[in-house]
Order: C-alpha cells, then structure tokens, then sequence
C-alpha cells in the first residue's frame, strides 16, 4: 500500500524508514553483555582466590609471630644465663636458629602478600570495567528507546503528510557518542581480560 | 576455623541423575516394551534378540543423561580451575574432570602453591545431609594450614638445653 504512494508520488524512500535502527544497538548491547558476563565470572574466582589467599597470609603471619616470641624468650635467657659454656653455645644456636626462622617467615609472607595485592589490584579492576560496563549499557539502552520514538514520530509524520512530508529521519546525536562509549568500555574490558588473564 | 574454609563451589546431586541407575530403569522399562512387542515382532521371540533391544532401548534413552553428566562436570572443573588459576599465579595445576572425580572418591587433598609457597589445599567433600532422602551435597573447598614449622621440635630442644644448666 504504501510502496504505492511511494512509486507514484515519485519520492524515493530513505533506507532509514526501512531499517529498524535500533539494530544498530543490538550487537552492541550483545557484546556489553558478553563482556559483563565473563568479568563477573572472572570476579567471582579473583574473590574466591582473594579469599584464600587472605587465609594464607594470616597462616604464616601467626607462625612467624610464633618464633619471634621463642626468638625473644631464647634472646632472654641467653640475657640471664648463668650456666657453662656449652649450654651458652646451645642457646646461641637456637637463637639463630630461631632468628632465621623469623625472617624465612618474614619473607614469605612479603611474598604472599604481594600476590594479595595483585589479586587486589585485579578485583578493583574488574569491578571498575563492570561499573563502566554498566553504565554503557544503561545509556544504549536509554538512547536506543529514544532512537526508537524518533523512529516510530517520524513514520507517523510521514504516513500522515504522505509522500511530501518525506521522513527525513533526523540524524540521532546521541547514538554516536552512545556507541563510541559502549565500544570503548567494551575494548578496555577486553583488553583488561587479556592483560590480567594469564591464560 | 571456619575462616580458613573457602567454598569455591557447592552442588547437589540426585541419586536419580546417576547415569548407571537410570540405565538400570530404561532397562526394565525396555523388557516390557519388548515383552509387548514380541506379540507383533515375531523376530523379538529369541533371548539374544531381547537382550540385543533392550540394551540399545535403555542406551538410546540414557544418552541424554551421560551427556548433560558430562557437561556439568566439565562447568564444575572449570570453575574450579579459574580458581585455582587465580590462586597460583597462572602457574598453577589444570584440574581434570577425571582427576576432579579421584578427588571426590578419594577424599585427598590437592596441595595449591601460592607464589611457590604451600600451605593451601583444595578438598572435594561431601557436605553431610540431615535426611536420607535428601541430594547429596558436595563441595570443593580450599583450607589453610599453617606452614610446616618445628616449633614442636625447638621448644623440646630448648627445654632440654634449660634442664641440663
């Protein structure tokens, strides 16, 4: 019916009015999606190893509290010691012995914490792209209702002026920069899943 | 103690949904099916016939079962892996469905290094369940135990150092 008035009205027909635009959005809402899913699963295993970890730390970080406390008692009774030469050369040993276990431990722990800092570093990460992620999704979606309005105002036009009104389906402002956004959380989200992801 | 426990992953099983007891199932159903039919089949009245569509009928029907074991064993050891991932610094142990189900049967734990240091350990347990009825409960979990140390050992020989003075 309509391509009637069109062919004898004698006005070509904009490619807008045929394309829904809101296909546009589509694939990029997809990938939004698809980005959001994988770091909230990649979330999920940093927390859970986060939380581990955490564990460790606290582990070792007793144990080394545990011989610096037999360090200070040693270090203590060698202060007063009283007794002959040989016990003097034992305690000395053991304090040693004990001093060295200190900073075994000591470093260790440094070592276990730099990789809770690392996981650290990567969940903030992560939920700072998820928050971007979000957001970017939340104006494509408010922009692509807007788009679809404009879409529905102008077929309504044109369908009322016929021919002449002749949609010329204003450019959407918005839809540019919504998607220059969308793509850019999208590429710093991937990027963060190849740089962050040892695999 | 319970700090020291972290879930990575919980799921629940069914006794129905083992593969096994549903073949068993198909395979009664099968020999009443078979029996109805060798009333048509005359080709189904010998023993080997029988036992040759029985055992294809509860084949046929278990397959979807095997298949979606499968796949849930293979999201459960992922899980489990990116975890593991993420806890060693790359450089950690890929976890097998096999080696996931060795884990579970045996009861042993997976000993995990952080940065080359041990003292984490993933168990694969089963969650005990009030009533008999109800699905098993299992669970992988990473524990923290302390770092080996000989503190035992110290505290005897500097107790043993004090008697002698």
């Amino acid at each position: 019916m309509r391509s009637s008035i069109v062919e004898v009205g004698g006005w070509p027909m904009t490619p807008q009015d045929q394309v829904p635009p809101q296909d546009n959005y589509e694939a990029f809402l997809e990938r939004l999606n698809d980005a959001t899913t994988r770091l909230t699963t990649r979330l999920r295993s940093v927390d859970k190893a986060l939380t581990a970890v955490s564990s460790l730390v606290e582990k070792y970080q007793s144990a080394s509290l545990k011989w610096e406390q037999r360090r200070a008692r040693v270090s203590e009774e060698l202060d007063h010691h009283a007794g002959g030469p040989e016990t003097y050369a034992v305690l000395g040993e053991l304090h040693d012995t004990a001093v060295k276990m200190v900073t075994l431990h000591h470093a260790q722990t440094l070592r276990i914490k730099e990789q809770v800092h690392f996981l650290q570093g990567q969940c903030n990460a992560i939920r700072q792209s998820l928050v971007e992620l979000r957001a970017s999704s939340a104006a494509l979606n408010a922009s692509r209702r807007l788009s679809k309005d404009r879409h529905n105002l102008n077929r309504a036009l044109y369908e009322l002026a016929g021919a002449r009104g002749a949609a010329e389906s204003t450019p959407d402002p918005g839809l540019l920069n919504d998607l220059r956004q969308a793509r850019e959380a999208v590429v710093l989200a991937e990027a963060l899943m190849e740089v962050k992801g040892p695999r | 103690m319970m700090q020291n426990v972290v879930t990575v992953v919980w799921w629940e099983r069914k006794p129905g949904d083992n593969p096994a007891i549903k073949f068993v199932i198909f395979s009664v159903l099968g020999v009443m099916v078979g029996l109805i039919m060798m009333v048509f089949l005359t080709a189904l009245r010998n023993v080997g016939a029988m036992a040759l569509f029985t055992v294809i009928f509860a084949g046929i029907l278990t397959v979807p079962a095997v298949v979606a074991r499968r796949s849930f064993m293979r999201g459960l050891t992922t899980r489990i892996n990116d975890t593991i991932t993420e806890v060693t610094g790359g450089a950690g142990v890929g976890l097998s469905a096999k080696q996931l189900r060795h884990l579970a049967t045996s009861g042993e734990a997976l000993p995990l290094l952080v940065c080359g240091m041990p003292g984490l350990r993933l168990h694969v347990q089963r969650v005990l369940a009030v009533p008999d009825d109800a699905p098993e409960k299992w669970q992988a979990v990473i524990t923290a135990v302390p770092p080996r140390a000989g503190l035992a050992s110290f505290d005897r020989l500097l107790d043993a150092t004090l008697k002698v003075r």
